[in-house]
């Protein structure tokens, strides 16, 4: 009897493994980019072209390979076209050749933290805007200093905005290398806002004024819409804090806000525009690619959108001219600091690199030589390059994908409104904690939370929730009193 | 005699060295088999248990420390842990109730005689064989509001007059999990249920109708009870992939809106991955070996037990 039930206990055991592996899964879906940094990081920063310095070719010898992990950064044909462009790197570096590996947005995280755990960490990567804190809090980032240094022998330094540079200082360290930060913006249809002789809004009332006239559910149509789920829908979310002057740090960084009266005006306003249904019914699962379907197809007036690849496909689907760019629209407690709001993200290499001085070398070509996928059409890569002369170069602005990109600069960034997502802090106490948001989906969360939570819920409630947890994770993450 | 024959058949056996001796061989030759099972499921499986005792996190930016049942007394303290298992197990079970009753259904079909009735268990067969990345996305998109097109002949049909956010809401985001699970594991139903109406004899469900029974009291009493091993081992086998289901679900809805499909793989799968939590994350993994192990018992009796 005692046996058979070990043998009942041992197969039932094998059959669960087994099982267990039957059900097993294939790797799921979503988690993009967020950057942080600091306000003034965003400004204007003219700076003329100049070429990229020369380097020394590294020494001959044995070729080393460097495992460069690029997060799709870009349309459909940006992993083939950086793969080719990876390939260049010899005609400088005749010892450096990059293995040159394609990372979907979709659980950039676990991706990065498994790969880092088990020792299998990339020599360089791409990755979201606070991967490069996070990682270098446990030692995992190596310091690219000396990059720096000499851009700034040769000059190239004055081509960036330095600003964005210093940003990833952390400890003495640079953790990263910024190469383009991402703006989340408004577009409106202005042939209809024209056609029905409406002004573009300007605040959140004529938001809502707008939306409800535009709102035709029986016809398919739609006052506003954006995305609340995937990649985009995360890291968009807090544009509605910037609308109206919020954030969810102080503004000495050194404590979490998430409850603070601007972010309450906010979930407020977005549930009142639910109430009154001028969102499409599914608005709560929506990915970026269903927002820009929405749009293409006639079907909403107003869309809030991850610049780049969602601003090329709507251009692409021929409705370049009729969604105009909107300025940022006012919220009731803006103060007049209300902004969009942007990502900065930074390219990083890895101590666990055994070939640190190729890795640096490979990281400073691609960042001197992404010009070329920049000026590709099809690449169509996302947000605005940290680099002014290429940002100031007729290749640049002529071939850019995102016809809005030109709108936001002028009419956004060069007016000091656009925010990066610690505003109103300047630098904070938790950037493992502001990594952890991003990454663990706070903001596609509380997204849906606002779209479904009962009237018995309060946007406070949503808000203090945020701000309990955050708090446990601060002290948690980043060892916060 | 009986003792006369005993006596002669006993030396013949135990002559054997032990090295000989079938038991022995049969040991040995699946020694292979045990190493590779043991290397790639049971040991990773005690070190997972293992890890549930310690504070354990994927980047070890911390000392590693045992912590005893420290992890399992906050997995059962944890309410939003409690929320995930009852949905896991609503979502197990109504996927095994729905998809048992249209198997069924369509197994009574399939075993009609009926023309082109092989092309239908063909066609029957293709949400079983559609792999789950594709099953997934292909609901999605028919789910859409917008462009989906169950909403489309909704409202083409007059049904509804505005579209429906399936995957928008908590409720519609549940019950659309179980829907899509249900038109994946249906035709596994179905298939296992066929077989066993086939095996059904004609001349006993004839002697059925003989003695006056109508179609209803035949299927009742005759067909019924010749399925019911077959029926507890295809719910029970469904049941075990459902309630360890991760990509159906993860693809469909990413556990959204807000939270409100995770089921317990998700929720360690977050908690593992997303949280760094390895320690907490294996515990609630363990729990749920636990909860299997107790219903794969259940199913090796059901598969061991003779036939009725």
């Amino acid at each position: 009897m005692k046996k058979k039930s070990v043998a009942l206990f041992l197969s039932a055991a094998m059959i669960i493994g087994t099982l267990a592996g039957c059900a097993a899964p294939a790797a799921p879906a979503a988690a993009p980019a967020d950057a942080p940094a600091k306000e003034e990081a965003v400004e204007e920063a003219p700076a003329e072209a100049e070429a990229p310095a020369e380097e020394e070719a590294a020494p001959s010898g044995e070729k080393v390979t460097i495992d460069f992990w690029d997060m799709v950064v870009g349309g459909d044909n940006y992993p083939a076209e950086a793969a080719e462009h990876a390939k260049k790197i010899s005609e400088e570096y005749p010892n450096i050749e990059i293995a040159y590996e394609s990372i979907p947005w979709a659980n950039r995280y676990e991706t990065f933290t498994t790969a880092i755990a088990s020792g299998q960490a990339p020599d360089m990567s791409t990755g979201g805007g606070y991967q490069s804190f996070q990682y270098a809090a446990s030692g995992e980032i190596l310091d690219v200093g000396s990059i720096v240094e000499e851009w700034k022998e040769d000059g190239t330094y004055d081509n960036y905005n330095t600003a964005m540079i210093d940003y990833f200082q952390y400890n003495g360290q640079q953790v990263g290398i910024p190469w383009n930060y991402e703006p989340r913006y408004m577009l409106y249809r202005a042939d209809w806002f024209e056609a029905d002789g409406i002004e573009p809004p300007t605040t959140w009332d004529e938001i809502m004024a707008a939306a409800e006239h535009f709102t035709d559910p029986a016809n398919g149509k739609y006052g506003l819409a954006y995305p609340t789920s995937g990649s985009s829908g995360n890291v968009l979310f807090n544009i509605w804090f910037g609308m109206n002057g919020g954030g969810i740090w102080t503004e000495d960084g050194q404590a979490l806000d998430w409850t603070n009266e601007k972010n309450v005006e906010a979930l407020d306003f977005i549930r009142e525009l639910n109430k009154a249904g001028v969102f499409p019914e599914g608005l709560g699962a929506y990915e970026s690619n269903e927002v820009v379907q929405l749009a293409v197809q006639d079907s909403v007036a107003m869309v809030i959108i991850v610049g780049g690849a969602s601003g090329a496909q709507i251009a692409e689907a021929g409705f370049g001219d009729k969604f105009q760019y909107l300025d940022v629209p006012t919220g009731p407690s803006a103060d007049g600091n209300n902004g969009y709001v942007t990502a900065i993200n930074a390219i990083m290499a890895y101590s666990q690199t055994e070939t640190p001085q190729e890795t640096k070398d490979a990281l400073k070509w691609w960042s001197e030589n992404m010009i070329d996928l920049w000026t590709s059409k099809t690449a169509q890569v996302s947000g605005i390059p940290v680099r002014n002369d290429w940002l100031q170069s007729e290749t640049y602005t002529s071939n850019i994908a995102d016809p809005y990109m030109i709108e936001c600069i002028n009419r956004t960034i060069n007016k000091g409104q656009m925010h990066t997502l610690i505003y109103p802090a300047s630098n904070i106490v938790g950037w493992q904690t502001q990594n952890a948001f991003d990454g663990e989906r706070w903001w596609t969360a509380l997204s849906q939370a606002v779209l479904t939570a009962d009237d018995g819920t309060s946007s406070l409630d949503l808000l203090q929730e945020r701000q309990d947890d955050g708090n446990e994770l601060l002290k948690e993450l980043d060892g916060a009193e | 005699m009986k003792n006369t024959n005993k006596s002669a058949q006993k030396p013949a056996a135990s002559h054997k060295k032990f090295y000989q001796k079938d038991w022995f061989i049969a040991y040995i030759l699946l020694i292979p088999a045990f190493l590779f099972l043991f290397s790639i499921r049971l040991w990773p499986m005690v070190q997972g248990i293992g890890m549930s005792f310690t504070n354990r996190r994927l980047l070890n930016d911390r000392p590693l420390k045992f912590i005893a049942f420290d992890n399992y007394i906050r997995v059962f303290h944890d309410k939003e842990f409690w929320g995930v298992a009852g949905y896991t197990l609503a979502y197990a079970l109504g996927t095994v109730i729905c998809s048992y009753l249209l198997g069924l259904g369509v197994a009574l079909l399939m075993n009609m005689k009926i023309r082109y009735r092989g092309i239908f268990r063909m066609i029957l067969m293709i949400p079983w064989v559609v792999p789950g990345v594709v099953t997934a996305y292909i609901w999605k998109y028919a789910l859409n509001d917008q462009i989906g097109i169950i909403n489309i002949m909704l409202q083409s049909l007059g049904l509804i007059k505005k579209p429906i956010g399936f995957l928008a809401s908590p409720q519609g985001a549940r019950t659309m999990a179980i829907v899509v699970n249900v038109w994946k594991n249906y035709p596994y139903m179905a298939l296992v249920m066929l077989a066993g109406l086939q095996s059904v004899s004609e001349e006993i469900k004839d002697a059925a109708r003989i003695d006056g029974g109508g179609a209803l009291d035949v299927f009742r009493y005759v067909v019924m009870p010749e399925l019911r091993t077959v029926s507890m081992m295809c719910t029970t086998l469904v049941f075990i992939w459902s309630f360890n289901s991760f990509d159906s679900v993860f693809l469909l809805t990413g556990g959204g809106p807000n939270k409100a499909t995770y089921v317990m793989s998700i929720e360690a799968y977050f908690q593992a991955f997303q949280k760094m939590n390895l320690g907490y994350a294996t515990s609630m993994a363990t729990v749920m070996l636990i909860f299997m192990l107790v219903v794969s018992l259940f199913y090796m009796r059901i598969t061991s037990a003779p036939p009725d």
